[in-house]
Parts: structure tokens; C-alpha cells; sequence
């Protein structure tokens, strides 16, 4: 059995001007001690896919399919439940740490809110000494435990998220495009530790981000996600070497070749997901567009073990 | 932590610095206004017919000397708490002031805590319920609070609760039949129960409760929209949905999260809220005869009591610039980033 | 040039119709019918006003009883210890209020956007002198500020209208001050100071159309501010001549005479009172909803 088993996953914004689809149809599984690096553009779906899972969207929103981890349907289970798991079995670390953390409280009493809202009986200094282990393992200097978020530079604060966010080494790791606003060398840093926890803990990765580099990197499988659906989920090696949806090699096309440094990019925009396109989305854009490809969106087809494509050329 | 307090203290004192321009601005203006707006105050107290005792009058105030050395008089004289004295009372203005401050104190702080409680209340059912049927409610419920004009709003209440159930006191601060209490905050209600004077305590809240209510639940309305306002913002901030994801219980990220950080903005308004408050509580304190500044100001256009007027101006300056400086450390102290 | 002039043509026609199009795109949502509701009342009480000879069935400031007496089919309102006809007071009145507010806004608009904007424009040293003098002013309890030179002044509607107007320079000021320090850090702004047009052309062209956005909130929500100031004069007796129908005049007179005896005659021009601020309230409740981004739902994120 998989840690995480998606299937069928299907999340509609419900606004004003009508729904949005954001996750359409999508089935992915990610395994222990393996990290899935889920790709796509930016309003793709693929931070809506890592916020459904922990049950934390708007009220109103529609969400069909299955989302099984450990042997338990998220999408079936009831807030006290989902609440259980958040933050202690399942822990999601966000894109922009400047924002993500409470200014008016100090980095202790983040922790000690955490420890006690999933072990309530725990002393506050038994929960200090713990947040004070856990800040040492992702290097911040304990000593600054009562310090304000302001105190801390942009790095510094994805540490602290990263270590509230380890405090009950979770079995799955979901990271937001975790190193999209600090700089390069900091997000070697991240990365670095986030591979480090992951062996150690034996812990699930789903890394979303927008950057084929970063999954090249530290991912064993990727998973690309066009408009709500997913398009191509493969190894990494596999896909990098071999692209096989026109999407995928588009966005492998237009990252710099570095031999003959030209940037290519896909032509067109990304989809309005009010208005989607019909049959599959990427059909406007796309270089092998076939007629039946505006009609209805293709099966998946498996070409080989652990390799699937959502495409008609393959079918 | 000495460097968070070491900075705390320059930024008061950054502050207190920045009280001295406003001060001088303030008392500038109200010496403007009084002495050298269009219109003469003198043949307004008196009326045209009494020309020569105008005269008489002017120079006893020093009215007839050049305006800038009428200026530095003025000044001075604030400065060494000389407010003149009053034409009505006949006392010193200074002296009738601080006699009668510790009641307009009293009323203040009362009508603060009715409006934080019913504000805070009003504002967080809507933001929490917003555009939902709870939230439209408290919202027009806030607003037609805030403008009821607050002297009719004081005269339903005392016909209603007062004269019709008997529950309270049409106005006052005490029966005359009863003692004192003995003076040591100046609030009856405070001294009485300081020494043990219950039946004091609870004739001094009877009359208390009407006119605080009356001011509080206008002022309410203003701190119910602030309050909605900044909850709004602080449910949909990235540290909520941060906390939420850690699976935080409801409560704390409710309070910790959200309402704490709504309340950050709201308290660096309240200071702005004392000026509605002290507004209110001359109306307040005219409609149920309370014995405090705002009715000596009441009583003093009544009287054409220019000196008294011009006097009670001067306090309420001094009185807002400390509160805005008591104001700004209060946020300071709430909000840690200010401090640096 | 050419292309300057037709994005500024764009610009203020997508303005314009942008404002449009968000407000009767509100018009069912709750915002949108808080505005509805109180654009109707306010309109009420201008007709109210002006048709006031015809609508009200006595002379206001004929005494037609002997006496106080409570409302009945003859005298709706009742009438008041001196036998006056309330529900005519109460009509008549309603001029008062709408005069005050018209005169006063007015000369708010007139002394405090101008500061305002170049204030905000210019910045440096005036920018701060001005903002230190209008903070000041704004920060004291306004209904003393009324008081103080209303004593100095003297009875009348363009007397009391001008303490008024002096009370809400500030709001004025402050809003449009911001605003327009706001706006001068956009790109199209920076970017047409860079092709050094005219300082002027830039403030009329560039600046203006979007602070002038939120003037009709300023007085919306100044509005219902000023009727309660200037309610509260009345009361106080700083009000107007004693001939002229007042509702806070009234309240007051109903209160010397023992109000518990002819409670009507205060309760019907404080309901007035309420009704007309109210409505005001609702504008500016909703405009501001409608017009602040800040608050408006995301929708996705």
C-alpha cells in the first residue's frame, strides 16, 4: 500500500463568476522515503492539489475522488479527524515564509501551541526543549527561541517553518514551492536539509514547484500537471531522458540548452480555468494537435512500468 | 531582554518628542479660533448694547494688548497652569477643572470598556459570518449605533429604563442623601468599593450605568466596523492558513491568530476614538446632568463663559496629546515590530 | 506623445467604466443594496425638503393647540408644549440638516482636496507641516472644535456650516493626501514624469480621476458625521435662530420642558436624525465594500 494514494481527485472553486476546476480527474501516489516532484505552471492546480490533502479550502469548494493515506480516506474524513493528522502525520510547508508566521508571537510559542494542540497535557517546558532539539537539527541557534519572526531573515524563517512543520517527523512532507522566494544558495541549503530529513525519517516527499531544475535534483519521480489534470508521471531519469507528452517536452525545451544557449519557450498562454478548453487543454497549444484532441480528453495509458501518459498519441 | 526594553524607551521617548509640535499646534489653534476668528467673543457674551462694559471686560481680559503678546500671555499662563477664572463659578477654571475630572475619568473608562466589549462582539460575529444573515445584522446594528445622535439616544434611555422601569438613575453621579466616599481615585465607584461602602457602590453604579451605556454603545459601532474590517484582512493572512495547516486547534488560531492581529490596528485607532469619545460625553454629560468637564463646557456656552470655555479646550488639548502618546506605547507594547 | 494620449483617453474611459460596471455589477450583493437603500432615503428627505410648503399641513412655528398634546389622527407627531405642529417641524426641519451638509462639504471639498493634493504631490517639508497641523486638528474631539468657534461666531446656517466645514477639512485632507501619495508612486505617473510632461498635465490628467474616486466616500461617510455635529450645536443651543425648524433644537426644547410628559415631541426629530445619518452610513458602508479591493473576496488563491 502506498503512504499516499490519490485517485480521481477532482477540486472545483466554486466564485462568483462560476466554478474553477482547479484539480480535474488527477491520480498520483507517492511511496516513503521517495519525493515527487509535481511540476506545472503557476495556476496550474498543483498548490490547490497540496492544500486538498490536508483538507485546508475554502468552505463551499467541491472535492470528489479519494485521497488515501495510511489506509484513511481524507476526503471522507470529518474536520476533528483531519485536524488530528495536520501538523502531526501530514505537514505542509509554504511557499513564502515572510508571511507564513504569526509577527505577534514569538518562534516558542509557535511551537508550544503546536506540541499542545496534538498532545495537550505537555508541559510548556517539555515542549520548549523539544522545539529548542528540533530548531538545532535545522540550525537555528536554540538561543533565539524567543525571538519574533521579524528577527529572522527569509531563510532563517523557512527553517523554523520547516522544523514546526518536522516537530511530529511526519510520514509525508508536502513543500509548496518551498524555495521560491529566497535566494540560490539558500535554497541549496533548504533542499539539502529537506533530503537529509527525508532520509533520516524515511518520510514521504511531494515537492510542488514550477522548477524542472530543482526536481532533476532532489526528486525520484515527477508528476506534470497541466490545467487541473495530470499530464505525464514517470521516474525522473525516465521522463528527463524520454518526454513523451508535448507538454513535457515543451517544458523541457524551454529550459536553457546550455550548448546552444537558446530559450525556447511553448507558444501561447496557459488556460483561463473558467473558460478551459475542451477535450484535453493543452490541445490549443499544442505542436501534434490531432482533430479528435478538442473532443474529450484522452485515457491514460501505461507505455511502461511506472510510466503514464494522458495523451492520444499514445493511445 | 534589556535590548528590546532599551528601545522600547527610545521610541517613547521618539514619541513624547513628537508630542511638543503637536501641543504648540493645538493651543495655537484653539487661541486662533477664540481670539482672533472673525467675530468678537466679548460682544458675544455680552451683546451689542453694552459697548462701554465691553471695554471694561476686554481689558480685564487683556484683550486690548497686540495679539502676539496676548499669544506669549497665553502660554504662558498654560504653562504655569493659569487658566484664569471662571465669570460664572467665579473660582479658577484650573480648580473647577480638576474638580471635576475624576467624573468625566469615571464615565470615560466606563464607556471604553462598554464599547471594546459590544464592539469586539458585533465585529467578530460579522467577519466570521461574513455575508451571511448574522453578519449583515451586527453590521446594521453597528451603524445605526453609531448614528444615533447620542443626546436622544441618552433621553430613550432614561425614559425607558428610568422613568419607565425604574431600573436606574435619570441623571447625577450619587443621592444627595448619601455620604461620599472618601476621595482617593476621584471614581465613586472605585473609592466606595475601595472601602468597603456598598450601598454607596451600588447607587454609584445605578447612576453609572445609563450614561456609560448610552456612550458606549454609540462608540461601539465605530470599533464593531474596525473590528470587522480587520478580521476580515487578518482571516484570510497566510499565518492563519499556516497555522490551520498544523492542525492548530480552532480556538487558538481564532484568537492567537486572527483576532490578535485585528486587534493591532484597532488599538493604534483608539487614541482617534477618545476624540469621538470626549465628543459624546458633552452631549452625554449635558442629557444626564454628570457632574464632569463636558457639562462644565455645556454650562459655559449657556453662560457665555468665555474663560471657562477657553480653559476646558486647553485640557481636553493636553488630555488628547497624552492619551495619543499613551496610545502609541500601548501598540508598541501589543505589537513587537514597532518596538524596533 | 501620441501614445501617452491615447492610454490616457484609455485609461479614464476603462475608469469610468470599470466604476460603473462594479457598482451595478454589486447591485444584488449586499453592499450593492446598502447603497440602494440609503441612495433612496437620503433621496427621500432632498424631496422631503424641498417640497416641505406643501407637504407639511401647518405653519411649523404657528402655535395650533393650547399646549403639548400626543400624536393623533389631526397631529401625527403631536404637538409640542407650545402647541406647534411636529410633524410640520419635523418636515420643515429636515432643511436644515441637507443645507448644512451641502454648504459645509462643499467648503471642505474646496479648502481641504486642494491642500491635499499638494500636500501629497510635493511631499517634503509642507507635506509634513501640513499633515502635523490637520492630524492635530483631526485628532481633537470634533463636536468642542464646533463648539469653540461656533461660540465665537454666532447663530446662523452659514455660520454654523463653516464650523462644520472647518471640522471636516482634515478628513478631506488626510484622504486625498494619502491617495494622491499613493498614486504618485505608480508606474503610468513615474513614467510620465520621466517624458517630463508638465506638472500640471500630470496632475489633472494622471493624478486627479483616480483620487477623485474617493471623494463621494469621504462625503458619504463625513456626511452623516456633519449631520450629527451639527445636531448636537443645536442641542447644546449653538444652533441656529429660534424660528428656523431644527430637529436638535427641538430635542433640546422637549427636554428643558420635561420630556417624560411630551416624550413625542423629542423622539420623532431624533428618529429623523437617525434615519437620514443612517442612510448616509449605508452609502458610504457600501461604497466602501464596493470601491476597496483590499476587502474584496478572493476568489481563488
Amino acid at each position: 500500500m502506498s503512504l499516499l494514494d490519490i485517485s480521481h481527485l477532482t477540486v472545483a472553486y466554486r466564485t462568483r463568476s462560476g466554478p474553477i476546476v482547479a484539480v480535474n480527474d488527477a491520480t498520483l501516489r507517492v511511496e516513503r522515503g521517495t519525493t515527487v516532484g509535481l511540476v506545472g505552471e503557476s495556476g496550474c492546480g498543483k498548490s490547490t492539489l497540496g492544500k486538498a490533502i490536508l483538507g485546508i479550502i475554502p468552505e463551499g469548494t467541491r472535492v470528489e475522488g479519494s485521497i488515501v493515506f495510511d489506509g484513511v480516506d481524507l476526503v471522507a474524513a470529518d474536520e476533528a479527524t483531519l485536524q488530528k493528522y495536520r501538523g502531526r502525520n501530514l505537514s505542509l510547508v509554504f511557499q513564502d515564509p515572510m508571511t507564513r508566521l504569526n509577527p505577534l508571537m514569538t518562534i516558542r510559542d509557535h511551537f508550544v501551541e503546536l506540541i499542545r494542540a496534538h498532545e495537550p497535557e505537555t508541559e510548556k517546558e517539555d515542549a520548549e526543549k523539544r522545539a529548542r532539539e528540533i530548531l538545532a537539527a535545522v540550525r537555528i541557534p536554540p538561543d533565539r527561541i524567543k525571538q519574533y519572526p521579524h528577527e529572522f531573515s527569509g531563510g532563517m524563517r523557512q527553517r523554523i517553518m520547516i522544523a514546526l512543520a518536522l516537530v511530529f517527523r511526519p510520514s509525508l512532507l508536502i513543500a509548496d514551492e518551498p524555495t521560491t522566494s529566497l535566494d540560490v544558495i539558500v535554497e541549496a541549503q533548504i533542499l539539502e536539509l529537506l533530503r537529509s530529513i527525508k532520509r533520516e525519517f524515511d518520510m514521504g516527499v511531494l515537492l510542488i514547484t514550477h522548477n524542472l531544475g530543482l526536481v532533476a535534483e532532489y526528486a525520484d519521480e515527477i508528476a506534470v500537471m497541466y490545467a487541473g489534470h495530470l499530464a505525464e508521471r514517470g521516474g525522473v531519469l525516465d521522463v528527463f531522458e524520454e518526454p513523451q507528452h508535448p507538454y513535457t517536452k515543451g517544458l523541457l525545451e524551454s529550459v536553457i540548452d546550455l550548448d546552444t544557449t537558446e530559450l525556447r519557450s511553448i507558444p501561447g498562454q496557459p488556460p483561463d480555468l473558467l473558460h478551459p478548453p475542451s477535450g484535453c487543454p493543452f490541445h490549443p497549444r499544442c505542436p501534434s494537435v490531432m482533430p479528435h484532441c478538442s473532443t474529450s480528453f484522452p485515457p491514460i495509458t501505461r507505455p511502461r512500468e511506472g510510466r503514464e501518459v494522458a495523451c492520444y498519441l499514445y493511445s | 531582554m534589556p535590548r528590546a526594553t532599551s528601545s522600547l524607551r527610545a521610541y517613547v521617548l521618539q514619541r513624547l518628542a513628537l508630542t511638543v509640535p503637536m501641543m504648540f499646534i493645538l493651543l495655537t489653534l484653539v487661541f486662533y479660533f477664540l481670539r482672533a476668528a472673525p467675530g468678537d467673543p466679548v460682544s458675544q457674551i455680552l451683546g451689542e448694547r453694552n459697548a462701554q462694559f465691553a471695554d471694561v471686560i476686554r481689558k480685564q481680559l487683556g484683550l486690548d494688548r497686540p495679539l502676539y503678546i496676548q499669544y506669549f500671555d497665553y502660554l504662558r499662563r498654560i504653562f504655569t497652569g493659569d487658566m484664569g477664572a471662571s465669570l460664572f463659578t467665579q473660582r479658577p477654571v484650573a480648580e473647577d477643572i480638576a474638580h471635576r475630572l475624576p467624573a468625566t475619568i469615571e464615565l470615560t473608562i466606563a464607556s471604553m470598556a462598554v464599547a471594546i466589549v459590544v464592539g469586539v462582539l458585533l465585529g467578530v460575529v460579522s467577519a466570521t459570518r461574513r455575508d451571511r444573515p448574522a453578519d449583515v445584522a451586527s453590521r446594521l446594528t453597528a451603524a445605526v449605533l453609531y448614528n444615533t445622535p447620542i443626546f436622544w439616544f441618552g433621553i430613550i434611555m432614561q425614559l425607558i429604563f428610568a422613568v419607565g422601569l425604574g431600573w436606574f438613575d435619570v441623571g447625577g453621579r450619587l443621592d444627595a442623601r448619601l455620604p461620599l466616599p472618601p476621595t482617593i481615585t476621584g471614581l465613586y465607584t472605585v473609592d466606595s468599593l475601595l472601602t468597603g461602602q456598598f450601598v454607596t457602590f451600588l447607587d454609584a453604579l445605578k447612576h453609572l450605568v445609563l450614561p456609560a451605556t448610552t456612550l458606549g454603545l454609540v462608540l461601539s459601532g465605530f470599533f464593531a466596523r474596525m473590528v470587522r474590517a480587520n478580521m476580515l484582512q487578518s482571516l484570510q493572512a497566510d499565518y492563519v492558513e499556516a497555522a490551520k495547516a498544523r492542525g492548530v486547534r480552532r480556538g487558538d488560531v481564532f484568537y492567537h491568530h486572527a483576532l490578535k492581529n485585528a486587534m493591532v490596528p484597532v488599538a493604534t485607532t483608539i487614541g482617534l476614538t477618545f476624540a469621538i469619545l470626549f465628543s459624546g460625553a458633552i452631549l452625554t454629560e449635558t442629557v444626564f446632568s454628570w457632574p464632569g468637564i463636558g457639562l462644565y463646557v455645556a454650562n459655559a456656552i449657556g453662560a457665555r463663559d468665555y474663560p471657562a470655555l477657553q480653559g476646558a479646550v486647553v485640557y481636553y488639548a493636553l488630555i488628547m496629546v497624552f492619551v495619543s502618546v499613551v496610545i502609541d506605547i500601548l501598540a508598541a507594547w501589543l505589537d513587537p515590530r514597532i518596538r524596533y | 506623445m501620441a501614445t501617452t494620449t491615447v492610454s490616457a483617453g484609455l485609461l479614464r474611459r476603462s475608469m469610468v467604466g470599470r466604476a460603473l460596471g462594479i457598482f451595478w455589477g454589486q447591485s444584488r450583493t449586499v453592499a450593492g443594496v446598502l447603497v440602494w437603500m440609503g441612495l433612496v432615503v437620503v433621496v427621500a428627505f432632498v424631496v422631503v425638503a424641498v417640497l416641505a410648503p406643501w407637504i407639511a399641513p401647518y405653519e411649523p412655528n404657528f402655535s395650533v393647540q393650547s399646549g403639548a398634546t400626543p400624536p393623533s389622527s389631526q397631529h401625527v407627531f403631536g404637538t409640542n408644549p407650545i402647541g406647534q405642529d411636529m410633524f410640520s417641524r419635523v418636515v420643515w426641519g429636515a432643511r436644515v440638516p441637507l443645507a448644512v451638509v451641502a454648504i459645509s462639504s462643499i467648503l471642505s471639498l474646496a479648502i481641504g482636496a486642494p491642500l491635499g493634493l499638494v500636500s501629497g504631490y510635493y511631499g517634503g517639508l509642507l507635506d509634513r507641516f501640513l499633515v502635523l497641523v490637520m492630524d492635530s486638528i483631526y485628532a481633537f474631539p470634533g463636536l468642542l472644535l464646533a463648539v469653540v468657534v461656533a461660540a465665537v461666531l454666532g447663530q446662523g446656517i452659514v455660520n454654523v456650516s463653516l464650523v462644520i466645514a472647518l471640522v471636516y477639512i482634515p478628513t478631506y485632507f488626510r484622504v486625498i493626501r494619502n491617495h494622491v501619495a499613493s498614486v504618485k508612486e505608480e508606474l503610468f505617473v513615474e513614467a510620465s514624469d520621466a517624458l517630463a510632461l508638465p506638472r500640471m498635465m500630470v496632475l489633472t490628467r494622471y493624478v486627479l480621476p483616480p483620487v477623485a474616486q474617493s471623494i463621494p466616500v469621504i462625503f458619504s461617510v463625513s456626511a452623516a458625521d456633519a449631520i450629527l455635529t451639527q445636531a448636537g450645536l443645536s442641542f447644546l443651543g449653538l444652533g441656529l435662530p429660534v424660528d428656523i425648524p431644527d430637529w436638535g433644537l427641538d430635542v433640546s426644547r422637549a427636554v428643558q420642558r420635561g420630556f417624560q410628559t411630551n416624550w413625542w415631541s423629542a423622539v420623532f426629530p431624533g428618529l429623523a436624525i437617525i434615519s437620514l445619518t443612517t442612510a448616509l452610513a449605508f452609502i458610504s458602508e457600501g461604497l466602501n465594500d464596493i470601491l476597496n479591493p483590499l476587502l474584496r473576496r478572493r476568489d481563488t488563491r
